[in-house]
């Protein structure tokens, strides 16, 4: 395609400009590298959120009054087990205890395979209850008394990213400290055996119970495919900072086209350079530029995000109030990588192959002056 | 050509470093870990920090 020398010869030059190509190299793989870990990061959370949900009800109900969460009842689970392609209704009972020394609430959840006495929390929470030597049993403090459990077991690490605020203890006992009857429920999970039902089941749930609001698993598994806000607040900031970053670097593309280039382009024309060759050469400089940065880029992000963790951007999704740990799994989203390839290289490669196709057609003797 | 091979080189190597992180990962042994607690807390949610202005609103009125 190019010939040998011509390419030898690029390099040569690009060593000899290499003050503005390490400008351009330089911030190019900045903002390839911030934009990667935001998608590294976005896609590894998303990712295990989504295959979590695979495994959730076809259908949640919970209850409000006066826009708040509220109790279910017996009553409400049969009414919805009555309807037509329902197969079950589990009751479940779940909800949240203020741990008033550290200012943070807890998850309770209902896990029938604990003993009456036993409990199993998370990392985040384990570490909560440490900082005030709550270290192998918890009191619980309810309108009925105080319960004391026993720290059984710590959830895995790998699973912080749903498990960090969650205790799991016997029903009971979230019933006790929760202050909810036998016949109580704070959500229903409605199992429906045909998918194709599930729209229209959800539907006749809101019309038989009005202040309920019934949510299938593909609302839940849309929700967190759309879960960060990415129009808003520090992504904006983050698009930002690239976007300003990918203008100056356009400039600097530009000018790599003028000034004492564009003598260099006119003394080359002269000793009987063609155009194509002059287009050439620019493009094999900043063809090795670009591809270089981007991947350097996406590889400081990849390392950045799945080796050590993204510390700092980490605080961003995840908010900085725990000092946990996530391991983030490694998803790769190549579509938006490539996408990411052309918005970046193409505009790179167009702001200075096309000022220097301009001089190269352009009179000489002008360019020279 | 030196430099450029070189650099290739180079790419090659870091991107190895990085299928083989990608193909080490226990990505079956997290998706298990994940499937098990997923059915555990039968309703998933997010558990980014612990909540809090948030859920000051919360009550289950009596």
């Amino acid at each position: 395609m190019f010939r040998k020398n011509l390419i030898e010869y690029a390099v040569i030059l690009l060593f000899k400009d290499r003050a503005d190509h390490l400008f351009s190299f330089t911030i190019f793989t900045f903002i390839v590298s911030l934009l990667s870990a935001v998608l590294f990061v976005s896609d590894a959370i998303r990712s295990d959120l989504v295959d979590a949900a695979k495994f959730g009800p076809d259908i949640v109900v919970e209850n409000t009054l006066a826009g708040r969460a509220f109790k279910l009842n017996e009553e409400d689970r049969e009414s919805i087990a009555d309807l037509a392609g329902v197969s079950a209704v589990e009751g479940d009972v779940e909800g949240y205890y203020y741990f008033s020394q550290q200012r943070v609430w807890f998850h309770l959840i209902a896990d029938s395979s604990l003993s009456l006495r036993e409990m199993s929390v998370g990392e985040g929470v384990k570490e909560a209850m440490k900082a005030w030597h709550y270290e192998d049993a918890f009191n619980f403090f309810s309108t009925e008394g105080k319960i004391t459990l026993k720290m059984l077991k710590t959830e895995s690490k790998q699973t912080n990213i749903l498990s960090n605020d969650v205790i799991f203890m016997h029903p009971a006992n979230v019933r006790a400290i929760l202050g909810f009857k036998v016949d109580e429920y704070s959500k229903l999970l409605v199992t429906v055996p045909n998918p194709n039902e599930v729209g229209d089941i959800t539907l006749k749930i809101v019309q038989l119970l009005p202040t309920v609001k019934a949510t299938s698993k593909e609302d839940i598994q849309a929700s967190y495919r759309h879960l960060f806000y990415y129009k808003g607040g520090i992504f904006m900031i983050l698009y930002w900072v690239c976007m300003v970053a990918f203008l100056i670097l356009l400039k600097n593309q530009i000018s790599l086209a003028y000034g004492e280039k564009k003598k260099e382009i006119a003394i080359l024309r002269s000793i009987g350079y063609a155009i194509k060759d002059i287009i050439a050469l620019k493009f094999i400089q900043n063809t090795v530029v670009a591809l270089s940065a981007f991947l350097l880029g996406v590889w400081i992000a990849y390392m950045y995000v799945f080796i050590f963790q993204a510390p700092l951007l980490r605080a961003i999704f995840l908010g900085s109030q725990l000092g946990r740990s996530v391991e983030f799994t490694p998803i790769v989203d190549l579509n938006l990588l490539f996408l990411l390839f052309v918005f970046s290289v193409i505009p790179f490669l167009a702001f200075v192959i096309i000022p220097s196709w301009k001089i190269a057609i352009a009179d000489m003797s002008e360019a020279v002056r | 050509m030196k430099t450029l091979r070189l650099t290739t080189l180079f790419f090659a190597l870091a991107y190895a470093v990085v299928l083989i992180h990608y193909v080490s990962f226990d990505h079956r042994g997290k998706e298990k870990k994940i499937e098990e607690s997923a059915l555990r807390m039968k309703y998933v949610e997010p558990s980014f920090c612990f909540k809090e202005t948030g859920y000051k609103e919360f009550a289950y009125v009596p």
